[in-house]
């Protein structure tokens, strides 16, 4: 229930929205930050590693210094050596040894004051020896030859004496001879113990530890001891070896190591050595992680106050959409007298509350103008029912048979709504005619049965004093062409009967032709049409002429019969009412006629709404006695 | 079905009407309204010609729009022409009469005829 709220939704909405902003830029953070950091530590390990590789170098400066004045004085004294060597060895402390190796005049009688050694006893006691004492041959082990081919000094691979716990290590200058190029080696020896003290004493950082490594990868000396004189891993030397700086070794890369480390790198000047850091991946970063949660943390705090806000910001502002919303279910109700809340905001929910209570005003309005509309609708409804009894009274009874019993005539007429323009009269002229009409007013409606009830009440009164269809015709348009300026016109088909003698003259304007019935068919009885009625002042109508037998039966009608149909649906058609004629048997009722055609075009259009008025008269003539033939004229007025 | 009304005036003396569809009670009112625009055009005395061969049905509220515009056209000396109808629609025309069947061509020759005719009428000496 409570997320159907827009306010709580939106708060949430912002909470995992920015909680993703989050997740998304803390990471970018966290890559960014580890970066940084990796910088930093490198720029830490090479600060402290230079220090370290400065001081190494300024110890081994001073031993090759030594080394280089030994043997340039020991060129032209080489007699003196063995006093040379020991009092130098005195005055420099840092020493082990001193060695002046000459070639020896004659290698098979080497003499030992040929290659003089001054030592340093562990406990400072110094003595004499000779190089001849060692287990091999002097002048042809490998640092004698390598010694002899340092011109300008060079260090020896280093070594571990016996009887000594530390490393040693030599550097080697040629002594140059007076005739020859090279007369010996002038050999330093100094120990490596305080390279291991120098990098106890290091100020590293915290986890680091430090080594010093020789071009072989061969570990001189190393903060964790037990790799000392060890040679490293094959991608540590691999690293040393290209020249990386900083290196990430891992175990997994077969590195002598437990975890993962970053490895920094500076070469030592004037050696083949490197001074080394080795620092534990997990501790470089771990400042990063605790850092980085604290941030995510904090983070979510912020966001957390910030959905809040957001809540109670939306709740604040969509409280008149709650009321908003209650009214409208209230307006879907119908009720639309309601109080709403008053508000001053020009934003959107200002706007909506007014243009809603402007909406309801409206709907009032309109709902007050759709019933003042029904009710005039009503009150057309009830004025059309009335008009319509009145059209209903301007015409006469549907059945009528003369005083003589001669002519019968039935008719129908039904509106397509409630009035409409189809017309059928009949009356009697004089004592010896009758006349019948049947007439369709152009267009429907109102106006149509206006111009109806104007066409048949002419009709009544100028048939008075005319006894030819022709007459009745013309004067009736004269009348209604008066005044016609909408061209409103009638077609009218009218027939006069002699009573006595079934003559029947016919005149048409412009109306379908009539259906005769005789003699068991039905035919139609072709009529010259004149004008429709109301709209030529001068139109002239002919007149047929035709004499009835016994039995015979006219038929009138209008085009609501022969145009019926239903929607799509092909009309009825003319041919459609002779056959439905053709169909009633001779001697049949005028009313049977009607019902006949009017039941025929009811079944074809089968319940569909008629499209126009019908209107429809049967006249039948009765006399038993007569004879003779028919008797077929036109006569034209 | 509806009504389509075109219309075309090349000349203030002469102007034409296409009429296609039904022209009956629901759609008179529609044809009245186009012709509103078109026969103010038209010089007194002009010639509207009302080309029916598209139409496909008259009833006779069409028929009463047709025989207005005649008399409008007729009160200003002007004249309607009904040109080419359908066989049904001519039908009507014969049977209501409710414009003169003199007034109803069956082709544009038949009617440029009947204009040619009346024009010398009009300018033949005395006449």
């Amino acid at each position: 229930m409570v997320f159907r709220s827009v306010a709580t939704r939106l708060a949430l909405g912002v909470l995992l929205g920015s909680a993703l902003v989050l997740v998304v830029t803390g990471g970018l953070l966290l890559s960014h930050t580890r970066d940084q950091i990796l910088k930093q530590t490198e720029q830490e390990a090479s600060a402290v590693s230079g220090w370290a590789a400065t001081r190494i170098q300024g110890r081994l400066d001073n031993v090759s210094r030594v080394a280089r004045v030994m043997a340039g004085i020991l060129a032209t004294r080489r007699d003196e050596a063995p006093a040379l060597i020991r009092d130098t060895l005195a005055v420099n402390p840092e020493l082990v040894d001193i060695t002046a190796a000459f070639i020896p005049r004659d290698t098979a009688a080497p003499r030992p004051v040929d290659a003089p050694i001054a030592r340093r006893a562990l406990d400072g006691a110094l003595s004499m020896g000779s190089r001849l004492e060692d287990p091999g041959v002097y002048w042809t082990s490998s640092w004698f030859i390598h010694g002899l081919n340092c011109d300008d000094g060079c260090w020896q691979k280093p070594f571990h004496s016996v009887g000594r716990s530390d490393t040693l290590v030599g550097y080697s200058v040629a002594i140059p001879g007076q005739k020859v190029p090279v007369a010996g080696v002038a050999d330093v020896t100094i120990s490596l113990g305080w390279l291991q003290r120098l990098l106890g004493e290091l100020h590293k950082p915290e986890h680091a530890s430090a080594f010093v490594v020789d071009a072989n990868g061969d570990f001189l000396a190393h903060d964790w001891t037990s790799y000392i004189g060890t040679r490293g891993s094959k991608p540590f030397r691999a690293a040393l070896a290209a020249g990386e700086n900083p290196v990430r070794l891992t175990p997994e890369m077969g590195s002598r190591v437990s975890e993962p480390v970053w490895v920094y790198f500076v070469a030592i000047p004037g050696t083949s050595w490197t001074f080394g850091l080795n620092m534990p991946e997990r501790t470089v970063l771990a400042d990063l992680r605790r850092t980085y949660y604290v941030d995510i943390l904090l983070g979510l705090l912020a966001l957390a106050g910030v959905s809040l806000i957001a809540l109670v910001i939306t709740r604040r502002l969509m409280a008149p959409l709650v009321i908003l919303s209650d009214r409208a279910d209230d307006v879907a109700r119908g009720e639309l007298d309601f109080p709403l809340p008053h508000v001053r905001r020009k934003d959107e929910v200002g706007r909506l509350t007014r243009a809603f209570d402007h909406m309801r005003r409206q709907l009032a309005g309109h709902i007050d103008s759709a019933k003042q509309v029904a009710r005039e609708q009503e009150r057309m409804a009830s004025e059309l029912e009335i008009a319509r009894q009145i059209q209903l009274a301007l015409i006469p009874e549907p059945h009528w048979l003369a005083a003589d019993g001669r002519v019968e005539v039935h008719a129908a007429l039904r509106p397509a709504s409630a009035v409409g323009g189809d017309l059928y009269t009949y009356f009697t002229l004089g004592a010896r005619h009758v006349c019948v009409m049947v007439g369709d007013v152009s267009d429907k409606g109102i106006p149509a049965a206006l111009f109806m009830a104007r066409t048949i009440t002419l009709a009544r009164t100028l048939a008075t004093h005319a006894r030819s269809p022709s007459e009745i015709l013309g004067a009736l348009n004269r009348e209604l062409c008066k005044g016609n300026d909408t061209c409103m016109f009638v077609t009218l088909l009218c027939g006069v009967v002699e009573t006595e003698t079934g003559l029947l003259s016919l005149a048409s304007a412009g109306h379908e032709q009539p259906v005769l019935h005789a003699g068991g068919s039905a035919t139609f009885v072709d009529v010259e049409t004149g004008p429709a009625l109301g709209l030529d002042a001068e139109a002239r109508y002919p007149v047929r002429v035709l004499t009835l037998l016994g039995g015979d039966t006219l038929l009138m009608y209008t085009d609501g019969v022969s145009e019926a149909h239903a929607a799509n649906q092909r009309l009825y058609g003319t041919h459609a009412i002779l056959d439905s004629i053709a169909r009633v048997e001779d001697g049949a009722t005028p009313e049977a006629y009607v019902q006949q055609v009017l039941g025929d075009v009811d079944a074809y259009v089968d319940g569909a709404p008629a499209y126009d008025d019908i209107a429809l008269l049967a006249l039948t003539w009765h006399d038993s006695g007569a004879v003779g033939a028919r008797l077929d004229a036109v006569a034209h007025s | 079905m509806t009504l389509i009304v075109r219309s075309e005036s090349p000349s203030p003396d002469r102007s034409t009407v296409w009429l296609e569809g039904r022209l009956d009670a629901a759609t008179y009112a529609a044809f009245d309204e186009a012709l509103r625009d078109v026969t103010p055009l038209l010089d007194n005395g002009g010639t509207l010609v009302i080309d029916l061969s598209g139409l496909e049905y008259i009833s006779s509220a069409g028929l009463r729009s047709l025989a207005q515009l005649r008399k409008q056209l007729h009160d200003r000396d002007g004249r309607t022409l009904l040109l080419n109808p359908q066989p049904q629609v001519k039908k009507v025309f014969d049977i209501v009469k409710a414009v003169p069947v003199a007034e109803v061509f069956a082709s544009v020759g038949e009617l440029d005829q009947y204009l040619d005719h009346m024009q010398r009428q009009m300018t033949a000496p005395g006449g």
